[in-house]
């Protein structure tokens, strides 16, 4: 099954221009960006919260701490993706949002969320879509903690960042891009321990496959043999 | 009375540095074990298992119970992360990548 399609082309072509509709229809009711600082946190674990946010610049992390200490990172949200959208249907968050960098973010409201939903079925598509995103993103995060070994979760982990950052119009990062995360975050995010991450990494940079200097992801030579790695564990549009 | 508090915070992270090397030396050492195929991961999870076991039935005893039970918390990430250690890069496979072409794609 090839796995190099684009979202846009697998998005259905009726749904197309409603969603961009929606999406504009949104972002114009939300309120002016807030700023925050690498740290903040946009949202609490287990607090009651009542907005939605789209994200103008800057990265951002679900993420879930246990009473041991231990902590997953989500997932990673980036620059024009929406978040919180569950809090429509839910009171409380069951996780944390959190700024990996500075970042500015905009919100509006549930209720008015909804109103607009109610008002403009293109609202409606557009944050059901968004939740499909979400889904599909958690479904790989799914199979890949579940079935992957380190280096498949590691390679999808820099070659899906690498998509998604080409797919929102960075064109640099198919060669190299920043990365706002610590050794122990990637651990984090992708279940393994900061040794094992080390290890991983000191690998794939002697095979010449990547190397992450001073938090930029640059891809080697043998970029083609991380993506073999990484294949198995991508979904149709390569993420 | 400060320089006998700076002390003792001296001697606590001695010793803390000394856990922390003990357990990412030993980590390091059971992940080049495995890569170099003289371990398998079945045996490594049964002994962190075993290690895990041990410490829950001394938290259980009351002893030293919140050290033991990060001892787990960490014991447990390792497992986890030591279950995802096989390896699948054939560096035979990349020296004749080497030489099939230089540019990175994207």
């Amino acid at each position: 099954m090839p796995n190099n399609l684009s979202e846009t082309s697998l998005t259905r072509p009726e749904i197309k221009a409603l969603l961009q509709r929606g999406r504009s229809e949104l972002l114009a009711a939300m309120s002016t960006p807030q700023v925050l600082q690498r740290g903040d946190l946009l949202m609490q674990m287990e607090e009651p919260h009542e907005f939605i946010y789209t994200i103008e610049s800057g990265w951002l992390s679900r993420s879930r701490t246990l009473s041991d200490g231990r902590r997953q990172i989500i997932v990673l949200f980036l620059p024009s993706e929406v978040c919180g959208i569950k809090t429509i249907f839910m009171t409380h968050q069951p996780d944390a949002i959190e700024a990996l960098t500075p970042a500015s973010t905009r919100r509006i409201h549930y209720k008015e969320a909804c109103g607009l939903a109610a008002k403009d079925f293109a609202v409606a598509i557009f944050l059901a879509w968004q939740l499909a995103q979400d889904e599909r993103h958690l479904h790989n995060w799914n199979v890949r903690l579940g079935r992957a070994n380190g280096e498949e979760r590691l390679a999808a982990f820099l070659l899906e960042l690498r998509n998604r950052l080409v797919a929102l119009g960075v064109t640099s990062a198919g060669t190299r891009y920043g990365l706002p995360l610590t050794q122990q975050q990637i651990a984090d995010h992708i279940g393994l321990t900061t040794v094992h991450v080390g290890r991983l990494l000191r690998r794939f940079r002697e095979l010449e496959m990547v190397d992450i200097r001073s938090n930029e992801v640059v891809f080697l030579c043998n970029v083609r043999l991380l993506e073999e790695i990484a294949r198995p564990m991508q979904d149709l549009v390569g993420e | 009375m400060p320089e006998r508090l700076a002390q003792k915070q001296d001697q606590t992270n001695t010793i803390l540095g000394e856990g922390q090397a003990a357990l990412w030396l030993t980590e390091s050492l059971i992940l080049a074990l495995l890569e170099a195929n003289l371990l398998d991961t079945d045996t490594i999870l049964e002994a962190i298992d075993t290690v895990i076991a041990a410490k829950r039935a001394k938290a259980a005893e009351g002893s030293e119970r919140d050290v033991a039970q990060a001892a787990i918390t960490h014991l447990a990430s390792v497992s986890a992360s030591i279950a995802a250690a096989k390896v699948i890069a054939d560096p035979a496979e990349v020296k004749r990548d080497r030489g099939a072409g230089k540019k990175p794609s994207t």
